[in-house]
């Protein structure tokens, strides 16, 4: 933007600095000797037009629902629609996780987020010795497509969007929510919603792989054709920042480590003939909003702009909305150091965050709740986050217009710092060959790593600050004084129990035949033609559990093996 | 004379995946001067106590993040018993909550370190532990 009066701004800024800025240093001082984002990028006094001096409105930012959506990917944002909610949920038995969403529907949540256990995630059955003690407790346990019934028994999937979190195991959860649909009878056409099945960051970040990484992204590749076929406006994967920040990442090795996967999926689909133009549709994502509250909105803005210019130029969209990155604001439970000490103040963090991502565009919005430091959230706990971000969207006016904080100076400024630095970490990462490369070599790994030391080692010495923790500390309080929830040992027992007289019901000869058809699939080459899904699927109608269709393809492909 | 350094097995019990935890400590213990080994992810009971008889280690490190502590520590002790151990000692780190650490200690954990707490206490909870306060 050419500045009228750029050099008589200049003059004034500099007389400021020697004048007033200088006196007030000389008598104060100031709090810190630098001030930094969280990511280490330098913050000075104030921003003015000089700092955009460079910056084209009309190309860096435009105007929302265009290219290269920096704005926001909606023309009229949260005018016409507001931001939907969704909490990450599911917890124990089927049954259990039924009653919860009910409820949840009831007062108020427009889609589901669910949560599988770790065994249902790692393709182990209840009853799997490795499944000891871990059954229901970081999610719903399912094992079979019966499980899936349970869970969606009355909820009607034409009405509510549906998410869940289902990343190695995605092609299974998918052939069940596909076959649920059916039973169903609902149009699945307008199926809406979205698997996590972002397979690539289990392997420098989450850690939750079964297969090693060209398999993976084969069944991945298989998940999305699949979607194109039968669930078209369902979305296929999302890639997800919020486990890679959580492992470590700052904002900027967040932001660049998750378009890099993204772009890994897009080159992937287009060798199964799934252009751009059809995939970037379908895209959503799921981005974190940590603690620094300006940074985590510049990063989604820097975001939004890269991907459509990666889409367009280096993908070759010619859609406009192929470009827009739809996104869910999620929040990190470790980044915004929840804590157990006065957990009530948690509140005030989640809400913070829940605020920057509603600054941010985002088209959904979840936040924690104060007891997530303790375990699985309450049901008050889960409510008062929910209100929080009903009370964002009706009290407080922040949305009766489109990204009000476009145009501040630094806002502004660091959207572009913010996106130079992810566009460097994207160049080296091209420079190692690609995202699949650079994991397989380490590099990534070791990003994060060195971060997540670093930001520990500035906690330890007060360079950064958490109230309550290494400032203000509050004394930890009785942990009985929260109602946090508790598995029942009795329900895990059940869950097994039920699937032990399940699995002796079945058809035996067309349980046996079903998996066979998945190995032989599996021992074909990657291609259209050797979808695995469609003999998941059969698997899945035939009732397979989970641990019975992971193990006749781990027979095939094996397992990664952590370098 | 100059103590031997203490060695610590730093150990991921059951599918938890969350290891940034598990990183943060071992590389923090080994800068305060212990001898750490990792196991990296998703062990069971058995190969870590193994692990531990084999290096000659003072303590286990148990990070378990994902709920299943009160199992997964219990057969770890459980072990070092059936294997006539008494000279390791055995600390969780993870998300517990206070009634379980509570039972925990009362099972045989010699320590159990919550979110919040700095590395400066821990390492030094550790010495304190050792004899080496």
């Amino acid at each position: 933007m050419a500045l009228k009066n750029s050099s008589e701004i200049k003059k004034k800024e500099k007389k400021w600095q020697a004048e007033n800025l200088r006196k007030q240093i000389l008598m104060m001082g100031e709090r810190k000797e630098e001030f930094e984002t969280d990511s280490g990028i330098p913050v000075k006094s104030l921003y003015t037009p000089l700092d955009l001096a460079e910056s084209n409105y009309l190309t860096s930012l435009g105007f929302p629902g265009e290219f290269p959506f920096t704005r926001g990917v909606d023309p009229n944002m949260y005018r016409s629609q507001i931001y939907r909610t969704a909490q990450f949920t599911g917890f124990a038995t089927p049954a259990e996780t039924n009653q919860l969403y009910r409820r949840l529907l009831a007062q108020g949540m427009t889609s589901l987020y669910m949560a599988c256990d770790l065994p249902c995630q790692l393709g182990y059955d209840s009853d799997d010795p490795r499944a000891e003690g871990e059954v229901g407790k970081c999610g719903v346990a399912i094992n079979s497509l019966l499980d899936m019934e349970t869970i969606l028994d009355g909820i009607d999937l034409n009405k509510t969007r549906i998410t869940i979190v289902a990343n190695a195991n995605a092609a299974v959860i998918l052939a069940m929510l596909d076959v649920v649909a059916e039973r169903q009878g609902v149009d699945k056409t307008r199926i809406t919603g979205f698997l996590q099945n972002d397979v690539l960051k289990e392997f420098f970040s989450r850690n939750t792989y079964i297969f090693p990484i060209d398999p993976s992204l084969r069944l991945h590749s298989d998940t999305i054709v699949f979607c194109k076929e039968n669930l078209p406006n369902f979305h296929p994967f999302n890639p997800i920042s919020y486990q890679i920040r959580e492992a470590g990442a700052n904002a900027v090795q967040e932001a660049a480590f998750t378009l890099a996967d993204a772009a890994t999926y897009v080159e992937n689909a287009a060798k199964r003939g799934i252009p751009a133009d059809d995939l970037g549709p379908l895209f959503f994502t799921v981005i974190v909003n940590h603690r620094d509250f300006f940074e985590e909105i510049a990063k989604i803005r820097a975001m939004r702009r890269i991907w459509a210019r990666l889409m367009k130029e280096k993908f070759g969209a010619k859609k406009e909305e192929a470009c827009a990155l739809r996104f869910h604001a999620s929040q990190g439970a470790v980044g915004l150091n929840l804590k157990r000490s006065l957990p009530e103040a948690n509140i005030v963090r989640c809400t913070l965050a829940g605020f920057a991502g509603v600054l941010s565009g985002a088209q959904s919005v979840g936040t924690r709740t104060m007891d997530e430091a303790y375990g699985i959230p309450s049901a008050k706990a889960s409510l008062i986050s929910l209100r929080a971000l009903q009370i964002i969207a009706e009290e407080t006016g922040v949305t009766h217009t489109v990204d009000p904080l476009a145009g501040s100076y630094f806002v502004e400024w660091l959207t572009e710092e913010v996106e130079k630095r992810i566009n460097q970490y994207l160049a080296k990462i091209d420079d190692l060959g690609g995202m699949v490369s650079a994991i397989k070599k380490g590099y990534v790994q070791n990003e994060i790593a060195q971060s997540s030391f670093a930001y520990e080692m500035d906690l330890e010495e007060k360079r950064k600050i958490i109230v309550g923790m290494n400032l203000h500390i509050d004394p930890v309080e009785e942990y009985e004084e929260h109602a946090y929830y508790q598995l029942d040992p009795a329900l895990q027992q059940d869950q097994i129990r039920k699937l032990k007289e399940f699995k002796d019901r079945r058809d035996s000869a067309k349980l046996a035949a079903s998996l066979a058809a998945i190995r032989e699939t599996a021992a074909k080459p990657e291609g259209n033609e050797n979808n695995l899904m469609v003999p998941i699927k059969e698997a899945v109608k035939s009732y397979a559990t989970i641990g019975e269709i992971f193990r006749t393809l781990k027979e095939v492909f094996g397992e990664h093996q952590q370098g | 004379m100059m103590n031997p350094p203490i060695r610590i097995l730093i150990a991921k019990p059951g599918l938890d995946s969350h290891d940034r935890g598990a990183k943060v400590i071992a590389r923090a213990l080994r800068e305060a001067g212990m001898e750490v080994i990792y196991t990296g992810i998703r062990r069971t009971p058995e190969e870590i106590v193994q692990a531990a008889i084999e290096e000659d280690v003072h303590l286990i490190g148990l990070s378990i993040l994902a709920g299943a502590h009160m199992q997964l520590t219990g057969r770890v002790l459980g072990l070092l018993q059936k294997n006539k151990v008494d000279d390791i000692k055995v600390i969780l780190g993870g998300p517990i909550p206070p009634k379980d650490g509570e039972q925990l200690k009362q099972m045989g954990v010699a320590e159990v370190f919550i979110p919040g707490m700095r590395i400066k206490e821990i390492a030094g909870r550790i010495y304190e532990l050792m004899g080496r306060s």
